[in-house]
Order: structure tokens, then sequence, then C-alpha cells
């Protein structure tokens, strides 16, 4: 028989049919645990949902109401057991899979049952994150200092000195304080509750984890239990009855536990509420609702910038005339938002287009490109090794991207940063560092070296209209700073005109 | 050269159940042979990231929870996310790493909300044991693993296609998996929607393999208008809450899912299950399940659904390249440039890369005097190619093909050029 020690007989079961035998070893607390998460959720939820769980359809409601998520080892085994909507996920991950769960399904409540190992050790990360992040979600640790299904061995929450199975000399880490851990990570409510020989203990379990039900946010109840089959028998209390009693002995009043002396406090462990905050849960806080508003805005917006048409058949030339532009300099000079305003050009003045840019790790001040290829008909390949123009800003680009230069293209370079050009008939070079300096006069050096650069290209390569390049422009970082951008196209072209008389 | 003589070819294979009006994903550039033959009259017109398309695609697909963690060169698709999920009625994790990413999409998946999660590389290496959890759970997902160079962190923001093998064995034990690779932003559209709709249809994860060039890249787009989504939603029980099973035996053999609250209460689990989903150590039903997670991804209309590959000039080609993603699109330009120059040279293009599709692949491997496979990667495809090109040898009673292989890892791109000379040798 793996009934628990004491329950409450009164109550309805709700187990699946299929699962009246636990899986767990005869005496395990754990089957007290699973009583007392029964008994608190029938109760926490009748009330909430108003149903009278003693009926068969108001179990039902609460039933489907709640989801039940745990993750590997002896406790979370429990999620098999009973029937509610069960998840029994990876080693230690149920809070992440849980939070997930919340975020999308509001409307449940999400219980989780779980053993110190899964949660503090594989799963330590998603705890301290699922406390902090401050979901509406339950979770109820079975806490019996070991590793029970894989056979006894230490977990984060061992005692130093005691003997597992892959502690054989005595375990030498300390052990976590949970409680600690919680509150330090934003738990708002944080409880412990013990598996002992005495009723009160499991009434009081059975209160305790009501209230985590019912505290809107991240609850957190650690159950000190037994595991007398595995840790026990290494470590002199292989019987159920006298692990509890064990237990017993450590476990005082957390009123009580409050009046002692710190150090009169070693060895014993509180119980009852021992932390408890009220701040609302992740979803109902106004910033969440703030931020949905503003995505919402966001939507629309994006919604406007998308063009209605009525698409025509047509058809596609495989093999058009295609032309490759590559802008070059160092990180912060704007190339890769240059090659984004070409492309966007392009398909402003109707013509395919593909952008692709490159940049490295460093890319906060090593070098960038961007490079765009226009074409009237299919790009398949974006990029090119035989580039129709190059355009380079500082001398390692130059350098770098020389030989990517058809033999026909054309180089335009910042002659400003540009000083060496080893004689390439290819090169057209531009003063664009001392133009912009001396014509947009910009408040930071630099700013608007892209949009003269790119106004000054395609103008000279007649590519596309100055209204699509323009309107691009005005659409992407034109918005922030009209004036400035402007004064950079009209120097642009107007150097391009210098440019197409040489 | 026009394409209609290529897009003949391609309607005259196409499945006879096309739908009379709207987008069919399974065609080659689904939504221009829809505006093609007049099936489509009203689009969307724009110019997206490859990244920002995939992200939109899946909202756009139904998709209303997104859990994942930052990470070069997929990043773009967690903050399209954030930008737009909440304001379309849906939410969103940044969550504390990659595991929980995968981790919490499998539970909002389990709620009955269509989930994903974007990552690369290493964050991929990081979601592999959930994926195998949401592969032996039946759990709809979709998987952005938008590909860089590896092993180890490799270059962050240099294109790599080197995660293939890794997305087809990277979780353990036999599984199935569904991969696609788009080449193209307007593909990365096209299949985000389709990968959740096999998802969705055959209660699987389904992994969106772009490279880090085509998630990166922008180009104009052509969608349809959103009324005109094809969109698939998982299949639903509608019998009485007692009898539901949702690991039952289905005539698809697909089973059922439904989403928590509703009263078809069921137990989902990672260990070996039997129909109801609970553990079970009884080897007939624990083999009938492995099995049947496979079968269900077999049948005629799951194949119809699932495998993609595009045929460009390979009807009569003697030097046959197979490339997949960016690769593929330099692949393009080498073939047109081997025709001009009268190279019969054709590509076969695997849209969908996992399952592979012998029915397209066999002939065209069975004909060629030469196999280039071109992938940036040392490779990984190649093998499967080579397993192709054995069993088209073996039916046609032939000496397999010679497969060769035309491989990149030096972070930059294989070029037309490249795989030109490569033709013409
Ligand atoms: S191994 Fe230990 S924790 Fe697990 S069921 Fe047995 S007694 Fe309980």
């Amino acid at each position: 028989m793996n009934a628990p020690l004491v329950c409450s007989l009164e109550m309805p079961d709700l187990r699946r049919t299929q699962m009246r035998r636990n899986i767990w070893c005869e005496g395990c607390g754990l089957g007290n645990m699973q009583q007392s998460i029964s008994v608190a959720l029938m109760r926490q939820l009748g009330r909430r949902l108003g149903v009278n769980f003693m009926e068969p359809a108001g179990l039902e409601t609460i039933k489907n109401k709640v989801a039940m998520v745990s993750g590997i080892g002896c406790t979370s085994r429990m999620a098999g057991h009973l029937d509610f909507n069960t998840v029994h996920t990876t080693h230690g991950r149920s809070l992440a899979f849980a939070s997930g769960l919340k975020m999308a399904r509001p409307d449940l409540t999400v219980v989780l049952a779980a053993g110190d190992g899964d949660i503090f050790a594989i799963g330590g990360n998603h705890f301290i994150h699922a406390a902090r992040r401050n979901l509406d979600m339950t979770l109820i640790v079975y806490d019996n200092r070991s590793y029970g299904m894989t056979g006894a061995q230490h977990s984060p929450t061992s005692t130093m000195g005691e003997v597992g199975a892959s502690a054989p000399y005595g375990v030498f880490e300390p052990p976590f304080s949970l409680v600690d851990l919680a509150i330090g990570a934003g738990a708002g409510f944080v409880a412990q509750g013990a598996i002992t020989t005495l009723q009160e203990h499991q009434d009081q379990l059975d209160e305790l984890i009501a209230a985590g039900l019912e505290h809107k946010g991240f609850s957190f109840i650690n159950v000190i239990g037994q595991c007398h089959t595995g840790w026990g028998t290494r470590n002199k209390r292989a019987e159920a009855f006298r692990y509890r009693q064990y237990i017993q002995q450590q476990v005082i009043p957390v009123d009580r536990w409050r009046e002692l002396p710190a150090e009169a406090r070693a060895g014993l462990r509180p119980l009852g509420i021992i932390h408890r905050v009220a701040r609302p849960d992740l979803q109902s806080t106004p910033g969440y609702a703030d931020c949905v508003s503003r995505s919402k805005k966001a939507v629309e917006a994006a919604a406007e910038e998308v063009e209605a048409i009525a698409p025509l058949p047509v058809v596609v030339d495989l093999r058009p005339a295609r032309t490759c532009l590559r802008f070059a300099g160092s990180g912060g000079q704007g190339v890769i938002t240059a090659g984004e305003i070409a492309l966007s050009a392009a398909v402003r003045a109707g013509k395919n287009g593909v952008f692709t840019k490159n940049y490295g790790p460093e890319a906060r001040g090593g070098e960038a490109y961007s490079d765009v290829t226009v074409s009237d008909g299919e790009i398949h390949y974006p990029q090119s090794d035989q580039l129709d123009v190059l355009v380079a800003l500082n001398q390692e680009t130059f350098d770098k991207f020389r030989k990517d230069v058809s033999a026909t293209g054309r180089i335009l370079v910042n002659a400003t940063a540009v000083r060496e050009t080893y004689g390439d008939a290819r090169v057209l070079a531009s003063p664009i560092g001392e133009l912009l300096a001396r014509e947009v006069r910009p408040p930071k050096r630099e700013l608007g070296i892209n949009i003269l650069a790119l106004a000054l290209a395609l103008d000279y390569l007649g590519l596309m209209s100055r209204e699509a390049v323009e309107a691009a422009v005005m659409k992407g970082v034109g918005k922030k700073n009209p004036g400035l951008n402007q004064k950079a196209l009209a120097t642009g072209w107007a150097e391009a005109e210098r440019l197409k008389t040489l | 050269m026009a394409e209609a003589v290529e897009g003949a070819a391609t309607a005259r294979r196409a499945p006879a159940a096309k739908p009379a009006q709207g987008i069919d994903l399974r065609q080659i550039n689904a939504v221009r042979a829809a505006i093609q033959d007049g099936r489509l009259t009203q689009a969307r017109r724009t110019t997206l990231g490859g990244n920002d398309a995939i992200a939109q695609a899946a909202l756009e697909a139904g998709a209303r929870f997104f859990g994942g963690y930052p990470i070069t060169p997929s990043t773009e698709v967690l903050e399209y996310a954030a930008r737009h999920i909440l304001g379309v009625g849906g939410s969103y994790l940044q969550m504390e790493d990659e595991i929980a990413g995968i981790a919490a999409a499998i539970g909002a998946s389990l709620g009955g909300v269509k989930a994903f999660t974007a990552t690369s590389g290493p964050g991929f290496s990081l979601k592999q044991e959930n994926l195998g959890y949401a592969c032996l759970v039946e759990i709809p997902l979709v998987v952005i693993n938008v590909m860089r160079g590896g092993p180890s962190t490799g270059g962050p923001t240099d294109p790599g296609q080197s995660d293939v093998m890794q997305a087809r064995w990277g979780t353990h034990g036999d599984h199935p998996i569904v991969a696609i690779a788009p080449a193209t932003v307007q593909e990365c559209w096209e299949e985000t929607v389709r990968a959740f709709n096999i998802s969705e249809k055959y209660r699987t994860p389904v992994i969106l393999l772009p490279d880090a060039k085509v998630g990166q890249m922008k180009e104009p787009v052509i969608l349809p208008p959103l009324s005109q989504v094809p969109i698939v939603n998982r299949p639903r029980p509608t019998g009485a809450p007692e009898e539901y099973e949702a690991f039952g035996q289905t005539a698809s053999g697909v089973p059922p899912l439904a989403p928590f609250g509703e009263g078809y209460r069921s137990h989902f689990t990672g260990l070996y299950h039997n129909r109801k989903g609970l553990p079970t150590k009884d080897v007939r039903l624990v083999d009938q399940l492995q099995k049947r997670i496979h079968a269900k991804l077999e049948t005629r209309e799951a194949r119809a659904d699932i495998l993609k590959t595009e045929e460009f000039f390979a009807a009569d080609a003697e030097i046959l390249v197979v490339a997949y993603g960016i690769t593929a699109r330099a692949a393009k330009d080498a073939v047109l440039e081997a025709r001009a120059q009268g190279i019969k040279a054709g590509l076969l293009r695997p849209i969908t890369l996992w399952p592979s599709d012998p029915g397209r692949c066999l002939p065209h491997l069975a004909r060629a005097k030469r196999v280039i496979v071109a992938e940036l990667n040392l490779g990984q495809y190649r093998l499967e190619v080579e397993r192709l090109a054995y069993e088209a040898a073996r039916a046609a009673g032939k000496v397999p093909t010679e497969v060769l292989g035309l491989n990149r890892v030096d972070t930059r791109l294989i070029t037309p050029r490249d795989i030109f000379q490569e033709i013409a040798r």
C-alpha cells in the first residue's frame, strides 16, 4: 500500500483512475505532499471559481483549470498521477515550460511539483529567474536533500558530512539556503512545510500550499521531506518513521525561530510563511499593460508602411543586367545604412534589389560594408566579386576591396581619408570628408557622410531618380534629422555633377 | 531567358489537389505562382530583412508566443517579436537562456497557442534536448536556426551552413524531423508559414534553417493580403473527453491535440507513453509510439505537404549541382552561365532539407554524369546526396554517379564563379 500515512479521507481523490498506485516507495513523504497539493487546490480553486469540489461538476471545473508542470525525478512523477492538464518535462526545465504556458494562458492555475536536485541544481537558473519574473505560479519543492530516483547522490541541499552514492566519504560542498535564495531572487511568497509524524504538520502544509495558491505572483513552498530508502539507508534513518522523526526534531514554527538569537538557530528549520510581500504579478503590472498598448500602435504603424497592390503576372527575366555597389568604411560611418537606403531607393524606382551586410564582431568600430545589387529582373547571387561601384570611405576598405571591382567598374574614394590609390585608373577621387565638414557642417564628425556618399554615387551612376533617393533617405534616417540629410543630399548631387564633367 | 519554361515544368508536377484559389505553399515561389495564374489578385508589397520576414510570417501564420534569447545572427527575430507580438494579442518572453526559450515555447504550444523560438549555432546546440521532447511528445513548434559557422562560437556574424546534420540528428534518439532552408526573403516568409502549417497539421516540431546571409539580407517581397495567408491549425478532439487519446492511433497517424482547460485533460511526458500519454513499459506500445511518430510524416499526404525541391534546368542536366539556401543562389547564376556556354548543367535545390526528396532527386541523380554538392560546410548534405545517388544507381542497375563536394568554411560565400569553374572542369 502506498497511501500516505495521514490523509483527509473525506476529500475526493484527484488521482487518475489508471494511476491509483503511486510509483513512489512505500512510506515516502511524496504521498503526503501530493495529498496536501490536492486538498489545497480543491479548497483554494473551489473558492476562487465558486464551485463545490464535493460535487462532480465542481470537481471537474477545478481539474480543467489546473495545469501541473514538473521536471524529472521522484517528485516530478506526481504530474502523471494527478488528473489535471499535466506536463512531465525535461530535467530542471519545468519552470521554463510553465512560464511559457502561463504567458500564453493566464487563465490557467499553474502549479509545479519538483525535487531539490531538479530545481536547484540543473534548474537553478530557471528558479532565480522565475522568482524575479513573478508570473502567477506556485512551485512546491520536495526537499529530501538528495537525488532519489538515480539512487541517493548528493544534491545542492545535502547536509555536509552526510554520505551519498556520489559522496562516499561525505558531502564536502556547502548547501544552499533555499529560503534565502528565493527571497534574494525576488520571490513574493516563500513558505516552508515538513513531512513529519504529526498530523498538525500535514494540516499546516495544506494551508501553506493554499496560501501560496492564493498569492498573486510567484510562490514557493519548500517541503522538508525524506528519502528513507536512498539517502536514509546511507545515513542511519532507513525507516520512513525514523526519518520523519529526524525531520521533526529539526523544525520549529517560524515565529519562534525568529525570536531565537542567530547562534541558537543552527540546525533548526523554520516552518510557516517566511516571506510574503504583495506586488502585482508580471501580467498584472501597469508596465506590462503599457507595453501591450505601445506594441498595438507599432503594429498599426507597420501596417501603414506596407503598400497594397493589385499584382499582375510578369515574365521574369532570369539573366538581366545588374549593377553591384559596395559601400565600405569603418563601423561608425553608416555604410550599412547607406546600403539599406540604396535598396529602398531602387525599390521605389521600380527595380529589384538585394541588400546584404557584412560586419565583424568588432562592428562598433571595425570595418563594415554593405552590398546592394540592383536589377530589372531576377537577382540570384546577391553579392559580387565583380563590383560595378565601390564606395570606399577609408584607406583600409580601399586596399581590401579594390580587387573586387570589375575592370570597367569605378571606385569612388573619400580622398579626405584615402591617401594612396596606386594610380588606379578606375578611381574617382572626391574629398567627401571635407565636403561634409564644409557644406553640411554636422554636429558630430562624420554624421551624414554615408548620405553624402550615397547621393554622390547613385547620382553619378544615374541608376535611379533623385526623387527616389530623396524619398528613401527621408523615410529612413532623414526622419530624425531632415535638415542635415537634405544638405548631405544636395552636396552629394552637386559633387556628382562636378565629377561627371571630369 | 524567361522563366516560363521552368514554371510550366513545375506546374505539371504540382499535386492534383491544388486549391482553386489562394496560395498553395507546396509550390515553388508560391505567391508568385498564385499571381501568375490569377489565384491572387490582391497583395501587399514591402521590403524586408530575412529575419524580419520570418518573424512577420510567424505572426501572420498565427503564432502568438515567442520564447527566445538574444544571439547573433538571429536576434532580429526576437526583436521583431518583441515589437509586434503583444500588439496582436500574443505574448513573448526573453528567457534566461536558450534552453528556457524553447521550453517556454513548448509550454505555450501545450496551452493551445502557436509558438516559436529562434537561435543560432551554440544556441541550437542548447535547444536539442527539448527539441527531442517536442518530437516525442508531438508538440507543434517552429524552431528558427539562423546558421552561422561552427563549431563553438565560430564567427557569430558570418554565414555558414554547418548545422544541417545537427538539424537532422542533433537531439538524441531516433526521431523524425522536418528542416527547411529558404534562399530568399520572399521564401523566408513563405516557408515560415509552411513550417507552421506542417508543424500544426502533423503535430511535430519544424526547423527553419536560413543561413546568416539569407537572414540578414533585405529584399522586396510580395505578400498575400492577411485574409489570404494560408493557415492550418492542429487537429482537435471532437469526441467525449473520457475517450480522448492525445497519443492515439488515427487514420492520418496524427492524434488530436486539445488546448489545456477545455476538459480534454491529458498527460504529456517525455517518457515512453501509452495512448493516453501515461508512462508505459509495455514493449508493444513503446515500439508503436516510436514508429508512429515516424510514420505520420511518411504518408502520401504528408510527403506532398513536406517535401519541396526546386528543379532548375535539371530536366536534361548532365552536370547536376545540388545546393540550398544562399549557395543555391550562386548555383543558379553558375548554371545560367553554363547553359549560355552550351553546357548541360542544372540545379537541384532542396527547400525541405529533411526529409530529403527521392521522388524529385533520383531521376536527375541517375541521369547526371557528375554531381556537385555545394555548401558552406565540409560536406554534410553531400552524405545524403551520396545516399540518394546510390539509391538511384541501384534502381537503375548502374554504378552510382560521382558526387563531389564544393565546400567552403572560411566565412566567405561560395560564388557563382566557384561553382561555374567546378561545372566547366
Ligand atoms: S527514492 Fe526516496 S524520494 Fe523517491 S520515492 Fe523512494 S523514498 Fe521517495
